[in-house]
């Protein structure tokens, strides 16, 4: 039963996706799993009313400084007592960094992965961010185009359920929607008052991975339309967002052709010189630590950036010292995140003889307009902004006490607008991973080093987004504005940490020169042709958009197109 | 009387998701949370909880709605401190019980030198502290700023807080971007 047509490493955002694809292709498909088989009814915790969260939901002090430090930055609004099981504890799966350069590195290990946990944020990078790298000659240039993944895009989305409205903006390209969630009136105000200020500037609805008006296929998996809940990061039992659990996984599973072992943590690749292929998987039992070998036509490496690249890292030979498909020598190099550090909030009184109803899960999009539509930079790439409005609750901060207390949080606060800058990072091949050379962790692998800086470039594009953040609030009228212009402004200290945006990617990039990349415009590698890599590691440059849904056209085009090797004798 | 788990399934039925539905049936089986008033007292000193029962009633009292004590917020806030703080967290929280306990003293033995009822002087120290913790003093009542706000987290995320004294709807079903605040009605405890 060891024998199957093609092996994914990981069932996460990218992973689910290849099995999905490859197996409806009529492969047979392993999927290996590091963590354990979540179960809907016993680890989704969205049905627990406020009053039945133990603590407040708060994970006890000691607890969450000894296993989540670095994840409690990044993640704190999600990392909960009733969602912890989610998270990976850092005492248990320890990394290293250096003293003075932080990675706040976000695990979630267990069927699914991140995409349980993500926050559904779903846009397409536009032509121009397949043409950046080319274009400044950092980084190498994409081998494809927008245009060669439009398709795979409209495919995804079609499957995933995105909504969104179609905004006509030819760098942040619409896609197939499903209906937006409908912008609060100081959203729309804020939209047309800074598309009046600053006319190449877009102020759009967030675009969400969340079903608003499910599809036939979608239902038929179980799926139904988001209830507007907002209790995401505890899973949700309608399956109304997209991940791998609610999504990819069923529909593997349906075909009758996916088999998923859970507690599979990947050693490494074995490499066959002979035939030049990658020849087997590694594995270890998490509990039993027993080891085991299997085999395939294709390999699929999906166990996330930092993972895969350890894997890869892991995977010497005589023909690849440094790693498997690395002759190149640019395994583990190039490491990027998204990072921010600019914003600007401010209250919009005007609107407050209105009020919502719902718990919205996304809000508003500021599509990048620098270097784009706005050029003479004094910085290369640009940024994005998200962010949103919210009418402020009750509170015990305010005076006065019984009655009058009571009766003055039955009124909510007035309405605040904001916006948080995500910034593109330059690829530069001194931010790297590696494995330690003497660390291992308790399964006997080495562990991760992790040195990832931001520099020159990042720091004056997130200076320039906080200006336009604080210019942006002032121009759509807001009050008693805070932004990240107050006090010493936006400096190297301020700057989010790198993970913090939990979109690393980059460390075994695409590229037309197998001399200065590991992997073709096919996510395959170049070294050795039945090994694809399609979760972020295989990304040649950032942008500024939230890169799962690029991940997903990614992979179901490389799925396709491996499946269609495989079929055709070539792999 | 529909239990409010009845409620939720018949929701859940109107409006479809498979999952939901296998979700709801192992979580309806299991035993009902345990309520926070449930908890036994295992953090606070007996004169603790008495400067938190006080604290809590004078702040939110029972009126047309619940309050705070019908709410069980002192025994969820000793439960909370028992088993969710640190030590460091723990000795500030009862530094800042005992620097309130003391400004009520001081205000209470003050004015009871006139009245007789020192329930009644206590309140009105506690109404003294509260202007001043919010007036030009309020750098110096950190304390007890910290206490109030916890005290209104723990009864406005409580079932009466949320569902009696402000509103709270488990699965809104559809997104109302803005409507005139007539038509919704109270603040969302959530």
């Amino acid at each position: 039963m060891n024998q199957f047509d093609a092996i994914v490493i990981g069932s996460g955002m990218s992973g689910g996706w290849v099995a999905k694809e490859l197996s409806e292709k009529g492969l047979k498909v392993l999927v290996l799993e590091r963590g354990r088989e979540l179960s809907v009814e016993k680890d989704y915790t969205d049905m627990l009313q406020p009053w039945e969260l133990p603590n407040l939901d708060r994970i006890n002090e000691d607890e969450l400084k000894k296993s989540y430090p670095m994840q409690s930055r990044s993640v704190g609004y999600a990392l909960h007592e009733t969602t912890k099981h989610f998270w990976v504890k850092e005492d248990e799966q320890p990394y290293e960094t250096p003293a003075d350069a932080p990675f706040e590195w976000v695990r979630g290990y267990h069927s699914g992965g991140k995409s349980l946990l993500w926050s559904r944020q779903s846009y397409r990078f536009g032509p121009q961010d397949f043409e950046s790298n080319k274009k400044d000659g950092h980084g190498v240039d994409w081998p494809i185009r927008y245009d060669d993944l439009a398709p795979w895009y409209d495919h995804v989305e079609r499957f995933a359920g995105i909504s969104g409205n179609a905004d006509g903006i030819p760098s942040l390209p619409d896609g197939v929607f499903q209906p937006a969630f409908e912008l609060t009136l100081p959203e729309k105000a804020f939209a047309e008052r800074v598309a009046k200020a600053f006319p190449t500037r877009r102020v759009i609805a967030a675009r969400v991975a969340h079903l608003t008006q499910p599809t036939q296929e979608q239902m038929d998996l179980g799926r139904g339309p988001c209830q507007v809940r907002n209790h995401c990061h505890r899973g949700c039992s309608f399956g109304a967002y997209f991940s791998s659990m609610s999504a990819t996984l069923p529909a593997a599973r349906n075909t009758g052709n996916m088999t998923l072992i859970s507690h599979a943590i990947v050693h490494s690749i074995d490499y066959d010189p002979k035939t030049k292929r990658a020849s087997g998987v590694r594995v270890i039992d998490a509990n039993t630590r027993e080891a085991k070998t299997y085999t395939a036509k294709i390999i699929f490496l999906n166990a996330g950036t930092v993972a895969s690249t350890m894997i890869m890292l892991n995977s010497k030979s005589a023909s690849f010292p440094t790693g498997i498909g690395d002759s190149s020598g640019v395994l583990g190099k190039n490491l990027m995140d998204h990072f921010g550090g600019a914003g600007a909030s401010g209250d919009m009184p005007e609107f407050d003889g209105y009020y919502h109803a719902g718990r919205r899960p996304g809000g508003i999009y500021v599509a990048n307009y620098a270097n784009i539509t706005e050029h003479d930079k004094p910085y290369l790439r640009g940024y994005g902004f998200q962010g949103g409005s919210r009418r402020g609750g009750w509170t015990g901060n305010r005076p006065g006490l019984g009655q009058a207390f009571k009766e003055a949080n039955r009124t909510p606060g007035t309405w605040n607008i904001g916006i948080s800058a995500f910034g593109d990072m330059l690829p530069d091949p001194r931010n790297t991973i590696s494995l330690h050379p003497t660390k291992v962790d308790k399964w006997g692998l080495p562990v991760a080093v992790i040195d990832c800086r931001l520099r020159e470039n990042e720091l004056k594009l997130m200076q320039a987004a906080s200006k336009d953040a604080l210019a942006m609030l002032q121009a759509a009228g807001a009050v008693n504005i805070r932004s990240t212009e107050d006090g010493d402004g936006v400096t190297f200290a301020s700057l989010t940490s790198p993970g913090n945006k939990i979109h690393e990617m980059g460390t075994a990039r695409m590229g037309r020169d197998p001399r200065t990349s590991l992997l073709n415009g096919w996510c395959q590698s170049h070294d050795v042709p039945n090994l694809f890599i399609s979760d972020g590691a295989c990304m040649p440059s950032s942008a500024v958009q939230n890169p799962s849904l690029t991940y997903m056209a990614l992979s179901a085009r490389a799925a396709n197109h491996a499946a269609e090797l495989v079929k055709t004798g070539v792999l | 009387m529909e239990t409010r788990r009845q409620i939720l399934q018949g929701l859940i039925f109107s409006l479809g998701g498979a999952a939901a539905l296998t979700a709801f049936a192992a979580k309806a089986a299991a035993p009902e949370a345990k309520t926070t008033s449930a908890a036994k007292p295992g953090f606070y000193t007996k004169g603790e909880l008495a400067t938190v029962t006080f604290l809590a009633d004078g702040i939110i009292p029972r009126t047309d709605t619940p309050g705070a004590l019908d709410a069980g917020v002192p025994a969820y806030m000793d439960h909370l401190y028992a088993t969710w703080a640190s030590e460091k967290t723990k000795a500030d929280h009862r530094a800042h019980l005992a620097a309130i306990a003391g400004h009520l003293d001081r205000l209470t033995d003050v004015q009871s030198i006139e009245a007789g009822n020192r329930a009644k002087q206590r309140v009105k120290a506690l109404e003294a502290l509260d202007a001043a913790a919010f007036g030009a003093e309020a750098s110096a009542h950190w304390p007890y700023r910290s206490v109030k706000s916890l005290i209104a987290t723990v009864y406005y995320l409580s079932e009466p807080g949320a569902t009696q004294e402000l509103q709270y709807e488990p699965v809104p079903g559809h997104w109302i971007a803005s409507a005139p605040i007539a038509e919704i009605g109270r603040t969302w405890a959530l």
